[in-house]
């Protein structure tokens, strides 16, 4: 197994044990989602950051590892990290931030609201790229 | 007629939108509405969005092949040409046009034009209210929670990031100035394409050994700013779903990014004696001159190198 399938494999387990714990303040947006059980939503840790930002619940996953996995209203939000204090995220894709929770908080400045697409149970299939 | 003359005249010419006249626009708008209806504009958008995410996460084993590497060049211009094809199966006459921010600024270019672009969103949620691109005029982002592969769901084959259907643009908001000649040009000057380690990171100090990274924005002078400049205030600079990671879906990305093509070729002209892609080696991580790029397969930075062999630009010197 390579490095980047270790980390496919690594967020697989997350998303697995994705299925259960529902963490989220009960207000906004991310409650109606959840409520409506539209996405899995992750467990939370009791080292990870969470926080309320302009009335989102983000979270920040500890970890040690390379991938932070991190979370608006318990919906997986991609963060990107390219090196020490660069990160990005799918939001603020062309500027670097400092760390994964100043790139939640400008993802929440951007959704203006809107809630993050839900992570779904993974299929077997590979790309399709037909572009 | 020779075989030359007949080549040159099937290649097509892009030219900068201000020279277009409005018949040449609205076939332009038209073919994009048209493919976008076909469902062809959609999977452009989830490409790049596949492409971009693989960037990173590649960054661990696999190559990193359009952004944030030597590959960004290259990449977009055969995504561009593509997506240019697309265009003319539905008007042969059709080619990309591009727009020259270092002197066509501001809300008020015809650029941003109700029969062109559209213009800026509105106060509140920046939603996009006028053009062919409003949601009420019926351009649609289309969302997709529907995983399709093994990847977390930002991979999956989105083709946006959240539940938005309306196009999101906040003109100067993070970022008021779009840049000048002179930044640009200063960019232009440096001599050699990029160097190890082939990132973010590249070129960021004296001698500046990184056109690539300095015109993607991740690097900057000790006289400017920030970063983020050149491609990455375009970006930043139009807001919403143009800094989002499916930023094809506004299509004003295609006239920012045909100038950025542009660019490359500029770049090359300005500096006929030094390699015009590098690395040349097989190099960790990246794409060397010899690579064929994903998803496609076809084509090599060394073969993409030279846009001649494809289209012209409206300035182009013979």
């Amino acid at each position: 197994m390579n490095r980047r399938d270790m980390v496919k494999a690594t967020v697989g387990v997350a998303a697995a044990a994705a299925s259960g714990v529902v963490a989220f303040n009960g207000t906004g947006v991310g409650a109606r989602a959840a409520a409506e059980g539209s996405g899995p939503v992750a467990a939370a840790g009791p080292a990870d950051h969470v926080e309320t930002y302009k009335g989102r619940t983000i979270r920040v996953a500890a970890t040690s590892g390379e991938h932070t996995p991190v979370f608006i209203d318990d919906r997986p939000l991609h963060v990107m990290k390219l090196g020490e204090n660069a990160y990005m995220s799918s939001l603020c894709h062309y500027g670097l931030e400092a760390s994964p929770l100043v790139a939640a908080r400008r993802a929440v400045d951007e959704l203006r609201g809107a809630q993050l697409l839900a992570a779904k149970d993974s299929g077997s299939t590979d790309h399709h790229h037909a572009a | 007629m020779s075989g030359d003359e007949r080549e040159k005249r099937r290649v097509g010419v892009r030219k900068n939108h201000l020279h277009m006249s409005r018949a040449e626009k609205r076939r332009f708008v038209n073919a994009v509405l048209e493919i976008k209806r076909r469902g062809i504009f959609d999977q452009f958008v989830q490409l790049h969005i596949q492409i971009n995410s693989d960037d990173y996460l590649a960054k661990l084993g696999g190559k990193r092949i359009g952004h944030v590497n030597p590959g960004l060049f290259p990449w977009h211009r055969q995504y561009l040409m593509n997506f240019e094809r697309e265009l003319q199966k539905v008007d042969p006459r059709v080619t990309l046009p591009y727009w020259d921010w270092t002197t066509d600024q501001g809300a008020d270019s015809p650029l941003w034009d109700e029969e062109f672009m559209g213009g800026n969103g509105r106060p509140g949620d920046n939603r996009v209210m006028t053009g062919p691109f409003a949601r009420d005029n019926g351009w649609k982002i289309n969302i997709s929670v529907v995983s399709d592969g093994s990847e977390p769901a930002p991979v999956n084959g989105h083709y946006t990031t959240d539940d938005r259907d309306y196009l999101v643009r906040d003109f100067g908001t993070l970022t008021p100035n779009l840049p000048t000649p002179k930044e640009l040009q200063d960019t232009l000057d440096l001599p050699v394409y990029d160097s190890f380690p082939w990132n973010h990171t590249s070129g960021r100090e004296t001698p500046f050994a990184s056109f690539r990274n300095h015109l993607e924005g991740y690097a900057k002078f000790p006289w400017e700013p920030a970063f983020g400049k050149l491609h990455g205030a375009g970006h930043v600079w139009v807001g919403g779903h143009m800094m989002y990671i499916g930023s094809p879906n506004d299509p004003v990305f295609f006239l920012h990014h045909c100038f950025i093509d542009k660019l490359w070729s500029v770049w090359q002209r300005q500096h006929p004696d030094v390699p015009h892609y590098l690395p040349l080696e097989p190099t960790l991580d990246v794409p060397d001159v010899h690579t064929k790029l994903p998803p496609w397969n076809t084509l090599t930075p060394g073969d993409l190198t030279d846009h001649r062999r494809f289209y012209q630009y409206d300035d182009d010197c013979d």
